[in-house]
């Protein structure tokens, strides 16, 4: 006999059994819910943020939070040592600067390093974790350089525009920076390197607040063309992080 | 049961050809990669854990490549990689409960697991001590655990027995021996001695590739006939450790015993002798030239 033969024949046995789509439905959902049971059971994308964050190494967080503390009070400060209104934006220019840096830095220590490799193969993964550090340092920096505007638009009389663009285009270029450090297949040398960045970036924005004219409003074309581009280079920039960490290489340390 | 296909997997660097195409099933059981340092086991598990992505070839869990299954894959997974990376101020219990939530496992699932991996891998009473004060086979042992806080139904084990000492490798063997039995495991390992008795297959590799596979009666069948021993002088055995592979050398008074791999025989007067797996991945690693480095 064929195997065609054979396949007809069962097909038409086949005809005979009357099957009941609905029991067959339950059986599959029931026969899904019991493979599911037997499975090790897993939290919620929520819960994991919050048992990594309850567990994890808090001690550069905690250099973020004072890093800002201290910004903070040092603004606070300045404004009793007679400082003019450029001296004022260079001063919130540099610590844009820095706090991009510090908040970059802080992935470098937490997931990066030794714990990125072992960490990529865990179900909510490095990439993961470097993705929801990004975000939530993102919202926060970017809270804090608003109030920044918002003190220097009130109690300096500088534009809202204008002071935005002054600290948002410094803190993009320095957040490429430090993401280019992050993206560099060396590891162990970071530490130094973004202290070593952040000090040249810093004194480079010193020399810029210091030209005269260039926190005029007539310059504000170059600084809006700069921001432009330095948001532009900042998503490529993420972009090829993401991608170097797909990759795998940047992870691995031996 | 899963099962992981990799079909012409090839991982390259800038200079340098680490995995060539690679071509292997594995299903259940305990697979046995050896090969010397450099060969490309470490980079061919990265590629298994998604760690590193090929450069070409595909991996496949139960027929669905493993980049677009993502947390599915990575959820079947547990690794613990060669240089496994912690935090020295971490205590054992917290570095356990740090991974479970990068596992995603639930609060009371995570604390009843890690207290039978702790007891599993006889840290129990030191659970509450920092890493950093830690031996190296303390580490070694912590990171065997965090690799089973899941329960993986893949588990990746790159050079698992190093810094372990005699007793806690054969107390490690034995726990991979019945894991084995209803998951897959691979582990790496240039310690012959680490899978002789616990493999169910050994994968030999040399330059990125697969160069020998098979159950260990199968892998020593292939060198039956080209070991050989005798007993020479000092002087002989000089000349005769340039010229040939030797798995073992005793002194017997003025003289010394030899343990030779070669196809001919070597010297008038030396026996033909049953062959081990250590004798045949020698054989197969160093027959054709390169480094005589294995570790036996």
């Amino acid at each position: 006999m064929r195997d065609s033969e054979i396949k007809t024949l069962f097909a038409k046995a086949d005809e005979q059994v009357h099957v009941d789509e609905i029991r067959k439905q339950k059986t599959y959902y029931a026969m899904i819910e019991e493979m599911e049971k037997q499975r090790t059971p897993m939290m919620s994308t929520k819960n994991i943020l919050l048992h990594q964050f309850w567990y994890m190494d808090k001690l550069f967080f905690a250099v973020y939070g004072v890093l800002i503390c201290l910004g903070i009070i040092f603004i606070t400060a300045l404004q009793y040592t007679g400082l003019n209104q450029n001296g004022m934006i260079t001063v919130c220019m540099v610590g844009a600067g820095i706090l991009s840096i510090t908040s970059i830095s802080v992935i470098d220590k937490l997931f990066f390093g030794k714990m990125a490799e072992l960490g990529e193969s865990c179900y909510f993964n490095t990439k993961q974790c470097v993705a929801a550090w990004l975000v939530l340092s993102g919202m926060i920096n970017v809270m804090i350089l608003f109030l920044i505007a918002g003190y220097l638009n009130y109690h300096w009389r500088v534009g809202l525009l204008q002071v935005g663009l002054y600290i948002l285009t410094p803190y993009l270029v320095s957040s490429i920076t430090a993401l280019g450090i992050l993206s560099m297949e060396t590891r162990g040398k970071n530490s130094s390197l973004f202290g070593m960045s952040a000090i040249f970036l810093s004194i480079s924005y010193g020399v810029i607040g210091s030209i005269p004219r260039a926190l005029f409003v007539t310059t504000l074309w170059i600084w809006a063309v700069a921001f432009l581009v330095s948001g532009l280079l900042f998503v490529m920039q993420i972009k090829k992080l993401l991608s170097k960490m797909e990759k795998g290489e940047v992870l691995c340390t031996n | 049961m899963h099962e992981l296909k990799l079909m012409d997997v090839q991982k390259k660097y800038k200079d340098k050809e680490a995995v060539r195409k690679f071509n292997y099933t594995f299903t259940n059981g305990v697979y046995g990669l050896l090969g010397e340092n450099g060969a490309g086991k470490t980079t061919l598990m990265r590629l298994i854990c998604g760690v590193l992505q090929p450069t070409g070839g595909s991996i496949y869990c139960d027929n669905i490549e493993i980049a677009s299954m993502g947390a599915e894959y990575r959820r079947l997974l547990g690794y613990l990689p060669q240089d496994f990376g912690y935090y020295g101020d971490f205590t054992a219990e917290r570095f356990l409960r740090y991974m479970a939530a990068l596992k995603a496992l639930p609060e009371d699932y995570a604390d009843s697991r890690i207290d039978e991996l702790l007891d599993m891998v006889e840290l129990k009473n030191v659970k509450k001590k920092k890493l950093k004060t830690f031996s190296g086979g303390m580490i070694r042992r912590i990171g065997i655990a965090q690799a089973l806080l899941n329960n993986p139904e893949i588990l990746i084990l790159d050079e698992p027995t190093a810094g372990l000492d005699p007793k806690e490798r054969v107390r490690f063997r034995n726990v991979i021996s019945s894991l084995g039995k209803n998951r897959m495991v691979l582990l790496s390992t240039h310690i012959v001695s680490d899978i002789d008795y616990i493999a169910d297959r050994i994968l030999i590799m040399k330059n990125g590739e697969l160069i020998q596979e098979g159950t260990e009666k199968e892998i020593t069948d292939k060198v039956e006939g080209c070991v050989w021993k005798c007993i020479v002088s000092e002087k002989e055995a000089g000349q005769i450790t340039s010229s040939f592979i030797v798995s073992n050398m005793r002194s017997s008074g003025e003289n010394v015993e030899l343990r030779i791999v070669s196809e001919r025989q070597p010297v008038a007067g030396a026996e033909n002798v049953e062959s081990t797996l250590e004798d045949a991945y020698l054989y197969h690693t160093q027959i054709t030239g390169g480094e005589k480095n294995a570790t036996l």
